[in-house]
């Protein structure tokens, strides 16, 4: 206990500290009552993101623009907790979970080779990655193919994902191999780095927060794979992402092969059905399972607090926050009525269930 | 480190200790109470100082990094913070306490 308590006294409390910045709920409800685009950047200016968007009468015509900086809040967040944590494994941990954006920003460069686009035109859809990130950016986006940029990070676990899925690239003449090889790398690097944590309590909580995310995404991804890429039951379970901890692989055939939402709904465990047992479209399944996941993090809070989960739980919920948050700028960008924006927003954010 | 650590040990313990048994040492010469009753209550006294001030040590280690985390993202929570610190701080006074009212009864 002391032991634990010596290792995360000075990052939960820099967490704690942090956590306090999130917006609160009288921030979500003006935002989301805000007339127009321009009062919602001026209140917005007043939130603690406010500190992110310095040049906002410059920047307000480019939705895009503002994306990226007020992404550079949760960019900042991880190199605090990074830096803050003492045990090098920890700090993996935290590694493994950001490479989820050098993997985003690995994607668009694919694409903009993909499309014989240059950086300057897709940099807008790049995340500002900072110091934290150890790839060699500017080489890689002086590469020619995607061979290459295998090439160039084959000390990486990206690398080694690239080069085993550019054969099926060439085969299939589309990105998505090479974009599911990125993905599947980042969540097996983060399940290594959770079996590497050295304190049992550790593991127990990082697999706890860890685990019904990946579940979550793997619901996301079945639906997604089913619906709009129309794939076979075997190929949707061949792209699930490893380390859930409700979903087994049993579970994700039943998932993958369900026709419709009633039966997909009755193929979930038992748990899960109870958190999206009143899902009647596809899409609101992102919805109730975020809000039950904002659940799961607001527990974790409130219970023993000298473990990494906490870090985790953190910078989750902070990039849970910030999407909500750019949904709302779209939104707003494109003049849509609070009415209209409700739905598109978790309920985190439109103020149906407070966590 | 497998061989510092023990040292560091041994080293603080003999450290805390050291001061109990000269002051016994001395005690018996000099006090009107048995030989015996104060040597346990010198070495009593120093414990309660000693090992008073290693967990002051411990308490004071944690919530001063916790309170300098804190404090990094919140710079206004310093004074708070300083209250925790102090409260920490305040074992180490409990034992000085203590061992004063063993010394007393010698």
């Amino acid at each position: 206990m002391i032991l634990a308590a010596a290792r995360y006294a000075y990052p939960n409390a820099k967490v704690r500290g942090l956590r306090s910045r999130r917006l609160t709920a009288q921030d979500r409800h003006f935002l989301m009552e805000a007339k127009d685009f321009s009062s919602f950047l001026a209140y917005l200016a007043t939130t603690p993101y406010g500190r992110v968007l310095p040049n906002l009468e410059e920047e307000k015509t480019d939705p895009w623009v503002l994306e990226r900086l007020l992404a550079r809040s949760l960019m900042e967040d991880y190199a605090k907790v990074t830096r803050s944590l003492r045990g090098q494994r920890e700090q993996e941990l935290v590694l493994a979970l950001f490479s989820r954006f050098e993997s985003e920003n690995l994607k668009v460069l694919l694409r903009a080779l993909f499309s014989g686009r240059g950086k300057q035109a897709v940099s807008r859809l790049l995340y500002p990655l900072g110091n934290l990130s150890a790839l060699p950016w500017d080489d890689l986006w002086a590469c020619n193919n995607p061979a290459e940029i295998a090439d160039l990070l084959i000390r990486n676990p990206f690398g080694q994902a690239l080069k085993h899925a550019i054969p099926q690239f060439n085969a299939q003449g589309r990105l998505f191999p090479l974009e599911m090889a990125l993905d599947l790398s980042c969540f097996q690097r983060l399940k290594q780095a959770i079996s590497g944590l050295r304190s049992k309590a550790d593991r127990k909580a990082a697999k706890r927060i860890l685990g019904p995310y990946v579940d979550i995404l793997n619901i996301l991804w079945v639906i997604r794979l089913k619906i709009h890429y129309g794939l076979s039951h075997e190929e949707i379970v061949n792209y699930s992402l490893p380390g859930g901890e409700l979903l087994t692989l049993s579970y994700l055939h039943r998932l993958a092969r369900a026709e419709d939402i009633s039966s997909f709904l009755e193929q979930m465990p038992r748990s899960l059905q109870r958190e999206v047992g009143e899902v009647r479209e596809w899409e609101d399944f992102h919805t109730y399972l975020e809000t039950w996941f904002l659940r799961l993090i607001a527990r974790l809070f409130v219970g023993p607090p000298f473990h990494i989960g906490i870090e985790i739980a953190f910078l989750l919920e902070k990039e849970m926050e910030l999407t909500g948050l750019i949904t709302l700028l779209e939104a707003k960008a494109q003049g849509l009525s609070p009415d209209q924006t409700v739905k598109k927003l978790p309920m985190q954010f439109s103020g149906v269930a407070h966590v | 480190m497998r061989i510092k650590r023990p040292l560091y040990w041994i080293s603080g313990w003999f450290l805390t200790l050291l001061p109990c048994i000269v002051w016994a040492q001395e005690a018996t010469a000099t006090a009107g109470v048995s030989p015996e009753a104060a040597k346990w209550g010198y070495i009593s006294a120093a414990l309660a100082v000693g090992v008073s001030s290693l967990g002051a040590g411990i308490a004071v280690a944690l919530v001063g990094s916790a309170a300098m985390g804190a404090v990094s993202e919140r710079p206004e929570m310093a004074g708070r913070a300083l209250i925790f610190v102090g409260l920490a701080e305040g074992i180490a006074i409990y034992g000085l306490i203590v061992a004063i009212m063993i010394l007393g009864k010698l």
